[in-house]
Formats: C-alpha cells, sequence, structure tokens
C-alpha cells in the first residue's frame, strides 16, 4: 500500500486516477443516455426499463455505491488537484494573454464540473431519492421525468446541465487520454476528434429527449 | 631563448603517441579513501568546469562548484553550434589520431605544444564514448550509427553533431553529471556567485573569494586546489558573440596573484556572424561556420554595386574565396576566412546598408540538392538568421561579417594544466593551450571535455599527492586580506558617482580594441591604442557611474567590476600584440605579410609562447617565453591554395 | 516582417520594479523611441542607459547569450512569455514584431516555485533540483563502450533530440494556467526514455522527478497546452504523455 500512497500523493497519479474515474463515469453517462432514449418510446417502455434495474436488486445498490464512489474520488481528487494550481501561483499576471492551446472547455473544467455536481444533486434528489424513499410522486417513474424536464425551471435546469456536461467532456476525454500517456502523435489527432464528436453526440443525444417530447406534444403543459 | 626556471612545461619526454601514457602512470594516485579529505573548488560550470567538477566527485574529492548564471546549465558553452571532432575514423576517410593532430597544430599555425595537442586528439575518442554513454543525442544515420561531418577547414568527416545545439547538449550532458553528483551530496553548486580574487598561502592557491551576486554578500572558500574553467576574454571587445556576461575576471585575478598570462593577443574571429546593424548592438550572433560547407561566399565585383543580390548576374560575382584559394574555396581556416572578407570590405566592395557585410549564398546548394535537404542541415540557423535580420535566406543570400568569436590566449599552464601559481589549475577557453595562434572549428567543445573529464582529474591528483598541504582556515589572514581588497574595490565602484555609464565605458573599450588590437594590427595603431587605453582605465575609475548599493542585486555593480579588469586586461593585450612582430594565426600584423596579403610568421623569432608576469601596480608586466618545438610536424608555410 | 528599418517606434513602456524578494512591486511606466531592428532585450538596454543617466537604477532582468540558446531571459511581454512571436525566446524578439504606439506591459515570471528576486529577475533553481532528482545517466568518466557499439534507430535519436532541445528557460510554468513544470520535467524523462542509456534507471527517474516537481511547489496538469505554445523550442506536449506513461508504468513496476 505505500506505493499506491506514494501514487496519490504526486500530481501525476491524481490525475491517473481523475481521469480513470472520469472514464468510468463516462462509461455510465453513455449507458445513462442509451437507457433515457427509452423515452423515444414513451414513458411505459421507460418504466419497464427502469423497472429491470429495480429487479437486479442488491447488484443495482453495489452499482450504485460504486457510482458514488467514483464521483466522490473524482470531484474529491480535483479539487485537491485545483488547490495545488491555486497554491502555485499566488500572485497573478497583471496581464494575462491565452498562448491560444487552451480552449473555452479547457479553462472551465473546474466550473462545469461543479456545474454537473449540482445538477447530479438536484437529479438525484428529484428522482432516485423520492424512488427509494417510495414518494408516490415518482411512482410512475416516467411520466415525473417528462413533467420535470419539459416543465420551464425543469428544462433549463436540464438543459444547463446538458451543457456543463458536452464543455466536460469535450476537453476531459481527449485530456484523459493524454493523462492515461495513450497519445502518440501517429493517432493523437484521431483521439482529439474522436473525443471532441462524442462529447457533441452525448449533447446532442441528451438535449434531444426533451426537445423531442416538446415538439411531439408529449410535454408537461399538454 | 631558454625558457627561465619559471616557465617549465612539463611535457613528458619519449615518443609521441605514449607520452600521456606514461606520464599519467608516472603521476602519484591518492586512495579512493583519502579523496574525500581533499576539496576542491571549481570555477565555472561550461564544458570543462562542468565536466571536471563531476568527474573529480565520482573520484571521491569534495568539490565546491560555482557560477554567475542562475543555473549551471547556462554557461556560455552551450551556445556552440556546430560540433565536436574526435579521431574515430567512422567514416573510414583516412582520420586518425595522428591526423587530428597533425591539423589542429598546423591549423593553430605552430604555435601549440604538440604534446598537449597530441594528448587532445588521443582523448578525443574516449569523450564520444563518455557523451553517448550520457546519453547525449548526437546526429545518427538511418543504420543507427553516428554521423559525421566535415566542418571549418578539415578534409575529413570527423565532426559529431547534435543538430545545430551541439554544445548545448554536451554541456547537458555534463550538466547532468554535475547534477547526479549534487543529488549523491559530494558536490555542493553556488549559482549566482562570482569569484573575485583568488587566496593564496605560501606561494599556492588556497581558497577563493566569491561575491553572492543576490545578496552582495562576500564569502571565502578555501581549497586544496583551484580549477579556473571561466571562459575566455572575447567581451574586452564589447562586440562579440560570446554572452553578456563572460567576462576575464577570474582570470586576471588570478593573474594578479601569480599566474602568467599567455599569448594575450590571440583571438579569434570568427567569419560567420550576423552583422551589426546599428549603434544600440548588444551583441553578435555567430551562425556555425557548417554554413560554409553549403554556402557560396562572394562580393560583387565592381566597388559600391548597390543592386540586389538576385540581380547581379553571375559573371559580375566575385566568389573571392574560391578564386584565391581553389582547393579549400569557402572552407579556408576562421582567419583566412574573416581577413578575406574585411579586404573585399575594405576595397568597398562589402554589402547591406552599413557596407560591412559579404553574401553567403546558398542558392546553388539549393538548386543541387533540394530545399529539403538544406532544411535539415540549417534550418536552425536560417530561421535564427531571419529572426534577427527579417530577411529570409532561403529566398536570398545571407549577409555575414566577422566578429570576435574565441580567444586561443589564457592564463599560462604546464602539460598539467597547472598555472604558475601553484594549486591553481585552468581548463578550457580560459587557459592558452592546444589551440596555439589559431582554433580549428569543433575543437573547443573537444578541448573544455578533454580538460575536464581526462586531464585535469589525474594531474590534480598528482598535486595533492605530491604537496604536502597544510590545513587551512578561512579565518586565516591571507582570506582576510583578500576579502578586503575585493571589498574595497567594489565600494570604490559605488562612490565614483560620475557620469558615464558602465555599458558606455564597456563600449568605448571594445571599439579601440576592435580597431587597433582586432583583425588586423599596426605597430602605430598599437601604439596609439595604448595610451587611449590607459586614458580610457582612469577615466573610469574617476568617471564611471555605478547606482544601488552592494547589499542586493546590483547588475550595474557586476558589470563594473568585470569592466574594470576588461581595462586592465586589454592594456596586456595590446602590449603582447605590439611585441609579437610576426603575423600567425588569429594575430594578423600587417607589417608582417606576404606580397599576396598572407599571413608571414617569423619561426626564428616568435615560435615560443609569450607568458606575462604581473609584476604590482606601478611595474610593467615582464614577458617570458616557453620555446615551442616541433619534432614531428614540419615547420611551413600554411597554404590553403 | 521587416520592411519599415528606417522609422522609429513610440512606444509606452509598463516595466515591473520590485527591490526585493519579500518587498511588494509595481508596474512603472516609462515612454520610448525603439528602433524596429533592435531586439527587445536591447529595448530594455537603451531604457536603463537612459534611466542610469538621469540617476535612476536600473531595471534588472536576466540574459545572457542573446541568442536563444542559454535559457537566461524570461519576461512576461503583453501577458505572453517570451512575448508574442512562436518559438522566440525574449532575446531573440526584434522590435519590429510591435506596431507604433504599442503599450507593453513586463513582467516577471510567475509561479510560487519562482519568487522574484528583482525587478524581473527570478529564482528558477528548482528547475536544477527536479534533475538532480534523476534527469541523468548513472555513468561514471571512464572508459565506457565504444560509441558505435549502441546503435540507436534514427528515429528515436531524433525525438530523444527534440526533447533535449529544452533550454530550462521555464516558459512553460510561466504560460501554464496551473504553473506546472510538467513540460520541462517530461522532456528530460522523455529525452532519457527514448534512448536505451536512460533504461536501467527509468523507473527511479520517472518516480523521482516527478515528485520532486511537486515537492517544489508547482501546479498539475490540465493539458491547456499552453506550455507548448510558450516554448521558444517548440517541445511537444507529446512528451508529458510519454512521462504520464513513464510514471504509470513506473509506479507498477517499483517495489
Amino acid at each position: 500500500m505505500h506505493a499506491l500512497r506514494r501514487f496519490l500523493e504526486t500530481s501525476v497519479g491524481r490525475k491517473t486516477v481523475l481521469a480513470i474515474t472520469g472514464l468510468s463515469l463516462f462509461g455510465f453517462v453513455i449507458v445513462h443516455l442509451l437507457g433515457n432514449f427509452a423515452l423515444f418510446s414513451g414513458t411505459e417502455a421507460f418504466n419497464e426499463y427502469a423497472q429491470k434495474l429495480e429487479d437486479l436488486g442488491p447488484v443495482l445498490m453495489v452499482a450504485e455505491v460504486g457510482l458514488l464512489t467514483l464521483f466522490v474520488v473524482h470531484m474529491g481528487l480535483a479539487l485537491s488537484l485545483h488547490r495545488q494550481s491555486r497554491e502555485a501561483r499566488p500572485d497573478d499576471y497583471r496581464i494575462r494573454a491565452n498562448m491560444g492551446r487552451s480552449t473555452v472547455a479547457s479553462r472551465s473544467m473546474l466550473i462545469t464540473g461543479l456545474a454537473l455536481g449540482v445538477f447530479l444533486v438536484i437529479h438525484i434528489t428529484d428522482f432516485r431519492i423520492k424512488k427509494i424513499m417510495g414518494d408516490p410522486a415518482v411512482a410512475d417513474l416516467g411520466q415525473a421525468v417528462v413533467e420535470r424536464i419539459t416543465s420551464p425551471l425543469g428544462l433549463v435546469i436540464y438543459m444547463g446541465g446538458i451543457i456543463a456536461l458536452g464543455l466536460h467532456l469535450r476537453h476531459a476525454l481527449q485530456s484523459a487520454f493524454q493523462t492515461l500517456g495513450l497519445s502518440h502523435p501517429r493517432y493523437a489527432d484521431n483521439v482529439r476528434y474522436v473525443s471532441a464528436a462524442s462529447a457533441a453526440l452525448i449533447t446532442l443525444g441528451f438535449a434531444a429527449i426533451p426537445l423531442y417530447l416538446l415538439f411531439t406534444g408529449q410535454g408537461a403543459s399538454s | 631563448m631558454n625558457a627561465p626556471p619559471k616557465l617549465d612545461s612539463k611535457v613528458p619526454s619519449g615518443i609521441l603517441g605514449d607520452a600521456w601514457t606514461n606520464h599519467k602512470f608516472a603521476l602519484p594516485l591518492i586512495n579512493p579513501a583519502n579523496r574525500r579529505k581533499f576539496k576542491i573548488v571549481v570555477v565555472g560550470t561550461g564544458l570543462a568546469g562542468a565536466s571536471a567538477a563531476a568527474t573529480l566527485a565520482e573520484m571521491g574529492y569534495k568539490v565546491q562548484s560555482f557560477c554567475i548564471q542562475d543555473s549551471p546549465r547556462r554557461a556560455h558553452s552551450i551556445a556552440a553550434q556546430g560540433g565536436i571532432n574526435a579521431a574515430k575514423n567512422y567514416k573510414g576517410d583516412g582520420d586518425s589520431v595522428y591526423r587530428l593532430f597533425y591539423d589542429t597544430v598546423k591549423g593553430g599555425d605552430y604555435r601549440a605544444r604538440e604534446h598537449n595537442v597530441h594528448r587532445l586528439a588521443e582523448v578525443s575518442v574516449n569523450i564520444i564514448d563518455q557523451c553517448v554513454a550520457q546519453g547525449v543525442p548526437f546526429a545518427r544515420e538511418y543504420g543507427g550509427l553516428l554521423d559525421n561531418r566535415s566542418f571549418g577547414g578539415a578534409q575529413v568527416s570527423r565532426t559529431f553533431y547534435a543538430r545545430g545545439q551541439t554544445g548545448q547538449q554536451l554541456l547537458l550532458g555534463a550538466y547532468s553529471a554535475l547534477m547526479r553528483q549534487v543529488s549523491a551530496g559530494r558536490v555542493e553548486v553556488r549559482t549566482r556567485c562570482e569569484m573575485v580574487d583568488v587566496v593564496t598561502l605560501d606561494g599556492i592557491a588556497r581558497g577563493i573569494i566569491t561575491r553572492d551576486l543576490e545578496t552582495g554578500a562576500f564569502e571565502r572558500h578555501s581549497a586544496d586546489a583551484v580549477l579556473l574553467c571561466t571562459g575566455g576574454y572575447s567581451n574586452a571587445f564589447y562586440l562579440s558573440t560570446n554572452a553578456k556576461t563572460c567576462n576575464v575576471t577570474a582570470a586576471w585575478r588570478a593573474h594578479k596573484r601569480g599566474a602568467f598570462f599567455a599569448n594575450p593577443c590571440y583571438t579569434q574571429i570568427h567569419p560567420t556572424c550576423i552583422p551589426v546593424s546599428g549603434e544600440y548592438q548588444s551583441k553578435l550572433t555567430l551562425m556555425s561556420e557548417s554554413l560554409r560547407n553549403d554556402g557560396r561566399v562572394w562580393v560583387p565585383k565592381t566597388k559600391g554595386d548597390q543592386r540586389q543580390p538576385a540581380l547581379i548576374p553571375e559573371s559580375e560575382r566575385d566568389y573571392y574565396l574560391e578564386r584565391r584559394y581553389p582547393s579549400f574555396g569557402n572552407l579556408v581556416p576562421r582567419d583566412v576566412a574573416s581577413r578575406n572578407a574585411k579586404s573585399v570590405c575594405d576595397e568597398g566592395r562589402g554589402v547591406g546598408s552599413t557596407g560591412l557585410s559579404v553574401y553567403l549564398d546558398f542558392a546553388d546548394a539549393i538548386a543541387r540538392e533540394g530545399r529539403a535537404t538544406i532544411e535539415a542541415r540549417y534550418d536552425n540557423l536560417f530561421q535564427m538568421y531571419e529572426r534577427i535580420t527579417g530577411e529570409d535566406p532561403y529566398s536570398q543570400p545571407m549577409r555575414i561579417f566577422p566578429a570576435v568569436h574565441y580567444t586561443m590566449g589564457g592564463l599560462w599552464v604546464d602539460y598539467n594544466l597547472e598555472s604558475t601559481l601553484p594549486g591553481l589549475f585552468v581548463l578550457g577557453e580560459a587557459n592558452f593551450s592546444d589551440h596555439g595562434s589559431n582554433r580549428l572549428g569543433a575543437s573547443a567543445l573537444m578541448q573544455g571535455l578533454a580538460d575536464g573529464y581526462y586531464v585535469v582529474p589525474a594531474t590534480v591528483t598528482a598535486h595533492l599527492a605530491g604537496r604536502k598541504l597544510e590545513r587551512i582556515d578561512t579565518n586565516h589572514d591571507a582570506f582576510a586580506e583578500a576579502e578586503a581588497t575585493s571589498r574595497a574595490r567594489f565600494d570604490k565602484l559605488l562612490n565614483i558617482n560620475g557620469s558615464r555609464t558602465v555599458d558606455q565605458m564597456h563600449r568605448a573599450l571594445g571599439q579601440l580594441n576592435w580597431d587597433h588590437c582586432g583583425m588586423a594590427r599596426t605597430k602605430q595603431g598599437l601604439e596609439q591604442a595604448l595610451k587611449q587605453v590607459v586614458q580610457l582605465r582612469e577615466e573610469f575609475w574617476s568617471n564611471v557611474r555605478v547606482l544601488g548599493d552592494g547589499r542586493s542585486l546590483n547588475q550595474a555593480l557586476e558589470h563594473a567590476g568585470r569592466v574594470a579588469d576588461f581595462m586592465e586586461f586589454s592594456e596586456l593585450m595590446m602590449k603582447d600584440a605590439l611585441t609579437r612582430e610576426e603575423s600567425c594565426g588569429g594575430h594578423f600584423r600587417e607589417e608582417h605579410q606576404t606580397a599576396e596579403g598572407e599571413a608571414k610568421r617569423d619561426d626564428e623569432n616568435f615560435c615560443h609562447v609569450a607568458a606575462w608576469e604581473y609584476r604590482g601596480r606601478d611595474q610593467q608586466h615582464q614577458r617570458h617565453t616557453e620555446a615551442l618545438s616541433f619534432e614531428n610536424v614540419q615547420l611551413t608555410t600554411r597554404s590553403y591554395k | 516582417m521587416g520592411g519599415h528599418n528606417d522609422e522609429t517606434l513610440s512606444l509606452t513602456l509598463n516595466i515591473w520594479r520590485q527591490s526585493g524578494p519579500d518587498t511588494a512591486g509595481d508596474f512603472e511606466t516609462h515612454s520610448l523611441e525603439a528602433s524596429p531592428a533592435m531586439s527587445f532585450l536591447e529595448m530594455l538596454d537603451v531604457v536603463n542607459e537612459n534611466l542610469q543617466r538621469e540617476g535612476r537604477e536600473p531595471f534588472a532582468f536576466d540574459h545572457d547569450c542573446r541568442e536563444g540558446i542559454c535559457g537566461m531571459c524570461s519576461l512576461v511581454i503583453n501577458g505572453k512569455p517570451h512575448g508574442p512571436e512562436s518559438e522566440t525566446t525574449t532575446c531573440q524578439l526584434h522590435m519590429r514584431s510591435f506596431n507604433d504606439g504599442d503599450v507593453i506591459w513586463i513582467e516577471p515570471f510567475r509561479a510560487k516555485a519562482f519568487p522574484v528576486l528583482r525587478d524581473l529577475i527570478i529564482d528558477r533553481s528548482p528547475l536544477d533540483r527536479i534533475i538532480q532528482a534523476g534527469g541523468y545517466v548513472s555513468v561514471n568518466t571512464g572508459a565506457p563502450q565504444d560509441a558505435n557499439a549502441l546503435p540507436i534507430p534514427k528515429q528515436n535519436a531524433d525525438l530523444a533530440m527534440d526533447a533535449a532541445a529544452c533550454i530550462g528557460c521555464g516558459a512553460c510554468v510561466a504560460a501554464c494556467p496551473n504553473a506546472a513544470a510538467m513540460l520541462f520535467t517530461a522532456a528530460k524523462v522523455s529525452h532519457l526514455a527514448l534512448l536505451p542509456q536512460g533504461a536501467p534507471e527509468r523507473v527511479s527517474r520517472a518516480l523521482g522527478m516527478v515528485e520532486q516537481m511537486d515537492a517544489e511547489g508547482f501546479g498539475h496538469c490540465t493539458n491547456h497546452y499552453e506550455c507548448m505554445a510558450a516554448c521558444p523550442k517548440g517541445i511537444s506536449t507529446d512528451n508529458i504523455a510519454r512521462m504520464n506513461r513513464e510514471y504509470l508504468r513506473a509506479s507498477i513496476l517499483s517495489r
């Protein structure tokens, strides 16, 4: 365990774990998105899918605890690394120019990350906690979701969260490859394109759901 | 012409090829366990200093290393571009240790010691092995073996290189070895710390006084041996290719404590530098003379031809080096190339707005080998040229002019690299040995590393083993005296409060040296300059203005201390140039030339080293000589026709 | 570039003035007529000459070779380390890169690990200590095998040279939003990782240098790649990926 502690004491080690947890969470996001696509086939299909997950019982619990751990570790490491970097430059420049390589996405990782954290808390309290508590408001989970994400406030929060996610992923994916040393001049460009494309697809995928619902008149107001 | 006993060169007798091996065997050794009892001070962290400090520490000595930059990696060796010679004969083109030796003696215009040069050629082979073992990324061929090129007038390919950054890579190799010893606790490196005096006790060098450039604090450091690896004095000319902080101070301070200064008039003017653009010019930039492998040097045939180079037809161009030296062409040695550039400019055929430059044209090379090949060879140099001049050398010829680049003169040392002040060893450009009156290209790196990695570790050991060295305490009067002298000197500089800045005074000195002690020298000019330099020095000490205080970082004060020493040194350089009534290598006296304008040596009267002894403030320097004998290479007139 | 060599530039310069490491600093404003053919440091030389003639102390700034290789010069010019031109050190930057009437802000490199010593001069000794932590091949001076006994593929030798070209100026740290020294450290780790000579100490080198880098108080890498854009030698961030890989490998293999 000494080796692990030594590993986690360096910024490169912590970044490695950050990248691995990040990629795992990315995997979860994909699964989550695919699950949400059930809404395109109506709330029943969605509820069926949700029930299948519920039926997993203890497996689901383990997965949820695992996910929570990933989130906590990912955020904890990000914050500790961020602190290290803030301390590394106590007096900032009076004039600061961009050298031209950093992007809006790369510079806003902390903000988009924190926004995602807030979104997640809202998201989990809205649905998962209520579900576990047996709140009747989410007895028909599919309907509850549809109402929530098509209501004006819900839509704003949802879209905000999705944009934060998209921006976060935009930088995170290729960054994780770089951090894990999975970079090679021969396919580095492809890694960048693929990660940009997947960030875009995921953003569009999530954004499509409420828009589809609204345009097909299945929204909360209908 | 017998050398007085003060100049015992200690050159071993016997066959040239065995001399170094036999000499090393005869030198006493010190048991590994006893070495840590000895402390060695190494001043300077260039190739010579870093390699010596690292090697001595590896052997087990306690080493203290000093540099004036903020890191040992920044010493000026880093700027050498072209390469390093070694008699490996990897190209199978007939090279050998003997040929490298022969070329170096001949290239030095027969003013170097045969034995020193032969040793240099011998260890050149080990240097490459050592550097490769350290991970120096020399250029390689597709088969994975090391690449070589022909360089600076050599007719064999013996130059190893790392792009255009050979000096940098070799220095980083030596620096990494030094850092390894720092982490092992055997070397203490003091950065931003300048040696301001040598401390002697019973006629032996036993330590140094330094000034911490951050705090201004004077410090005393005792030692069992002191190594000066402090580079050359090109900045006496103000404009040179040397880094701005290169200076003669450490050598000059040692000189005033008893180390003779040899051949100060041997200064090398490098033919391929970027010309001066204005009066604010702070330094000159050298471009590797490897450029002359592919570039053709020319000027217009007619005086004052102001046309753009592309508009001057082939028939109206004078490729003067190819014309005058058909067998060497553009690859004649540096001094020959420089002097020829000066003479065509003196004729009024120089190009550019100042008329002080000649063309170096790559059009033919690009047409012959393609732009890609030329890019692969020289792109970093071409980019550097464009950055500085705003002109693109791929589409128009470069403009070049000679500039002071290297100094062959330096503190006199014997075969063991020990100066006339026992216990004080001098390495690299700071000593006078090996290059005679002219250094061949790619030989400076070789000499610095030979001295540091291979020569001095053997000979310093002999000094430590052979002499009875009393324990010395820095409370000793000798330290107190040296420190007080240094303090007083800096205090004085701060209190003159005159009206001219240090930089102004330095420029004035540089102009004087360049005009009268530069590429071509005359008796009359030197005599006049000698008077002016004394006046300039007096003005310096009465009218210089150094602001700020001595208790914190003060760059003007640092500079003032160095310029003060250049002022004194320049007088000696001129005196040496005046006394040497011949032309040889980097020393060209207009009175001594052939009908064709070539240098005319006087082997009868000047086949010797001139070593100057400092005899006190109000005394004249005394000139000593060490006769040079050539038993292996016949004395002939150099001819590059 | 070029073209207007006879003109002069009227400049307003805001230059950082700080008397020592423990005192607060601020900008001082000066105006200057400069020639486009001057180097940036020659322009500062002129400022300093003028100041001294007026009896005011010159600005302290680091410089040495003035040909872009020693790594001594620094400065953040209008927010960019080594100024606006790519792959150009401050000493190689020429005033033709600026326009008449420009306002130029000149600051020191800023990082906790690089404290300001005076005006524009900083302490970069942490970089030496990172090298001390493993940036070498442990070979004593002696009689190693013949240099050609160890063939190295040209491609690797070239990549190693690309990484070894680092001049240790610290611009990567200065440009990094996190003040990280990753590019500097990675350049050395990569140079030696690409060569067989570096293989025996791969593990200890990667661990030692990364740990030292953190111990010096540098920030962490968030892969902005600003360092690569600021690097006067154009060192690639591929080297950072290689170091990450080396470090991960070393962590798994170390005992």
